[in-house]
């Protein structure tokens, strides 16, 4: 356990409690993000943190210790383009909501997996529009309930990982952002590989909203979510070695965990359930 | 035996780490159960998101207030003109601030179109980044500039997916201290607002160049209008002050382009340059100068190491987010009129006025042109008067109020459905609007036409 003895806490800054909801997972988003950060060998001096708008909007400002920009609602992605190109030795890294870069913004992320951008671009997805009231966004599962769907979301979410590898990318992982497992390791170690990867870089954090999707979805409690995101999340190590007759993961509204380098790759997981 | 303490101040009592910790050692509140049973593995340091849980030595780590530093209070300060001149005299040994500097372009006269124009006086002040999308009439910019700079390799050029993330890129760039620019035409400009005010809010230095179109909506893409007068001054949302610019000529493209560039570096934001299809597409004779006054920013930027943060949200001088402060919010708006009112003291504004004038002629962008024909046509000396407004906010109220004489008619011809008349009204009593929104320049003939009826009807 080495990251023990990190210092990672230099990456936070100190003494302000933070403006999220109790049982709000970006504050340990926020931690993993500074302990992979730690990990890299980077100082904060190299690094540069831009988020849009929303909660998690708020993960970076304020509290990295590093340089933050917190921009426009949809395009922090365009702003570390701009960023990136005129210091290409910054380490740039964007956090933000799912809101922010899959709905309003999905046309910046969609560009700049094209463009092969060297960003590291971190998704913390809570499923809906947390900071507004909880409405439904472009990943919000299938029949849940959320504000603007009180008998049940009608649409397809937006499967994130499939979509940017879709596009080329090479180096897309989804961890929850409370070990669903025993110990985040393999979470911080994804997000050291994420952030150390040469090229575009996408990682998504599978954190749902407490206050507004646990609430309504029959999981106001974080046991009660774990529960959820243990049924929710299947480790690409599982599927790989399941036996049991293949079942697509999105047709039952699974997920599946892990770091993935190719479209083929990840189907090969979701698609086929572990069969070549 | 672990010495394991819970912040009370920063505890919400979600109950993560009773999920967390492998050793059962937390309750479902918060609360710490089986202190013995700890296995110091740091899983509750590292997971709770509140960062509540202190372990061993570093309960002392999260004590103490937060700490931001000075530069975050110089950037929203810059705009002052006093800190500004002091400012200014530290760092002009490190090559900041003011400066002469020759022109990339060999001196000497050029014969060449208003955009053409623009992308000289770009890269003589210095522009080293551009983002753009396509669009009529603006086009032209984006070309001319990619291929200077691939010419003297001392710019970043990126054709980006939507003039949104146009203006994002060059906040970015700009951010992070080069000069840089983007240039776009009506439908462009109105994707453009949201940014364009973020810059605003974010004291970010950056030029944008309209090429105005007949509007509304994709409205005739090769005709000229000034339809967006309005929406430069007026468009994004909130008060959001900015700086407006409006040459006449090719040459004023030039020089107005470089005036932006200081403008802009020097208070902290963006500057629009409104000009039109005419003036874009119109080859004329310029003159480069071999030298040029250029200013370097003086403020901090992204990469120095300093901690900058940059928020759209409404901020502290020290750059801290403040979402329901009165008084932040206050101060904030407070310094950016404050801003606006110290450019407002050296307005770009050609008056050709007399105390005899019987009518005055105030126009801006290319109809001044055609204004100036029409007097010269009439040959009425002293009896008309004229002005020309180059900078179009902050907007010269008192110059144009004491220039006009009271008894004069003004007059006020525009390519479009009546906007500059709107800010002549508050200092003018009873201009006459002069419109043509047919997407054709307004001709000499017109003008003088109109003249000669207000005379006429003044004498009756």
């Amino acid at each position: 356990m080495k990251e023990k003895n990190l210092n990672w806490l230099r990456w936070i800054k100190n003494g302000q409690p933070l403006q999220f909801c109790p049982s709000c997972q970006y504050g340990t988003i926020l931690r993993l993000l500074a302990c992979a950060l730690e990990k890299t060998g980077l100082e904060p001096k190299q690094v540069m943190a831009v988020s849009g708008i929303g909660c998690a909007g708020w993960i970076t400002d304020r509290y990295l210790k590093t340089d933050t920009l917190h921009t426009t609602h949809g395009r922090p992605i365009s702003f570390a383009t701009g960023i990136k190109l005129v210091r290409p030795d910054l380490k740039v890294i964007v956090v933000s909501g799912d809101g922010d870069l899959a709905t309003i913004g999905t046309n910046h992320l969609v560009h700049a997996v094209r463009r092969n951008i060297n960003l590291s671009v971190f998704c913390a997805n809570n499923f809906l529009y947390g900071m507004t009231g909880g409405q439904a966004g472009a990943t919000t599962p299938r029949n849940a309930i959320t504000a603007t769907t009180p008998q049940g979301n009608p649409e397809q979410p937006l499967d994130l990982i499939k979509l940017v590898l879709s596009l080329g990318c090479s180096m897309a992982s989804r961890y929850p952002a409370m070990p669903i497992g025993k110990s985040p390791y393999p979470t911080i170690d994804a997000i050291v590989k994420t952030l150390k990867h040469e090229g575009f870089s996408f990682f998504e954090f599978i954190s749902p909203c407490v206050t507004h999707f646990g609430r309504k979805n029959e999981m106001p409690n974080p046991g009660k979510l774990k529960e959820y995101l243990k049924d929710l999340l299947i480790r690409k190590e599982d599927i790989a070695s399941s036996t049991s007759e293949p079942t697509p993961l999105a047709k039952n509204g699974k997920l599946a965990q892990g770091t993935f380098e190719t479209l083929i790759d990840y189907l090969r997981f979701t698609e086929k359930g572990g069969q070549q | 035996m672990v010495k394991l303490e819970i912040n009370p101040k920063l505890c919400k009592q979600c109950g993560w780490c009773e999920q967390f910790c492998p050793k059962k050692v937390f309750g479902s509140r918060g609360e710490i159960l089986n202190a013995e049973a700890c296995s110091k593995c740091g899983l509750c340091q590292l997971l709770c998101p509140e960062g509540a849980i202190l372990f061993g030595e570093q309960s002392k780590e999260r004590q103490g207030t937060i700490q931001f530093p000075a530069c975050n209070a110089l950037r929203s300060n810059a705009g002052r003109p006093n800190l500004l001149r002091q400012v200014s005299r530290e760092v002009s040994k490190f090559g900041l601030g003011w400066s002469i500097q020759r022109s990339l372009s060999e001196p000497g006269p050029y014969f060449i179109s208003g955009n053409g124009a623009c992308v000289r006086g770009a890269l003589d002040a210095g522009c080293q980044f551009y983002a753009g999308y396509p669009i009529t009439p603006a086009s032209e910019i984006m070309q001319d500039i990619v291929k200077k700079f691939g010419q003297t390799s001392i710019g970043i050029f990126i054709q980006m997916e939507d003039e949104i993330s146009s203006v994002g890129a060059i906040i970015g760039a700009s951010q992070t201290g080069v000069k840089s620019m983007t240039a776009t035409s009506g439908p462009g400009f109105s994707l453009m607002q949201e940014n364009i005010g973020y810059a605003v809010m974010t004291d970010t230095p950056c030029v944008i160049i309209n090429v105005q179109r007949a509007g509304p909506s994709t409205g005739q893409a090769t005709r000229p209008a000034f339809g967006d007068l309005m929406q430069a001054i007026w468009g994004c949302h909130g008060d959001s002050p900015k700086i407006v610019l409006a040459p006449t000529n090719a040459q004023e493209c030039y020089d107005l382009t470089i005036k932006a560039f200081n403008l802009a570096e020097m208070y902290l934001t963006p500057v629009i340059i409104l000009t039109d299809e005419t003036i874009a597409h119109l080859r004329e004779r310029i003159e480069i100068p071999g030298e040029i006054r250029v200013f370097k920013r003086v403020v901090p930027i992204f990469g120095d190491g300093q901690e900058l943060t940059v928020t759209g949200s409404t901020h502290y001088s020290n750059g801290l987010r403040a979402a329901s402060d009165p008084k932040a919010q206050q101060d904030l708006l407070d310094r950016l009129k404050e801003k606006m009112e110290n450019i407002g003291r050296h307005p770009i504004i050609d008056i050709n006025c007399h105390p005899e004038n019987k009518v005055v002629i105030i126009s801006c962008g290319f109809t001044a042109r055609s204004v100036a024909k029409a007097v010269y046509n009439l040959g009425l000396d002293n009896k008309i008067g004229t002005a020309v407004i180059k900078m179009l906010w902050p907007f010269p109220f008192k110059e144009i109020e004491n220039a006009v004489p009271h008894r004069a008619k003004v007059i006020v011809p525009e390519m479009n459905q009546g906007q500059l008349i709107h800010l002549i009204r508050e200092v003018c009593h009873d201009p006459i609007p002069l419109n043509q929104t047919d997407g054709l320049p307004i001709e000499p003939k017109t003008i003088q036409a109109a003249v000669k009826s207000c005379m006429e009807k003044m004498r009756q």
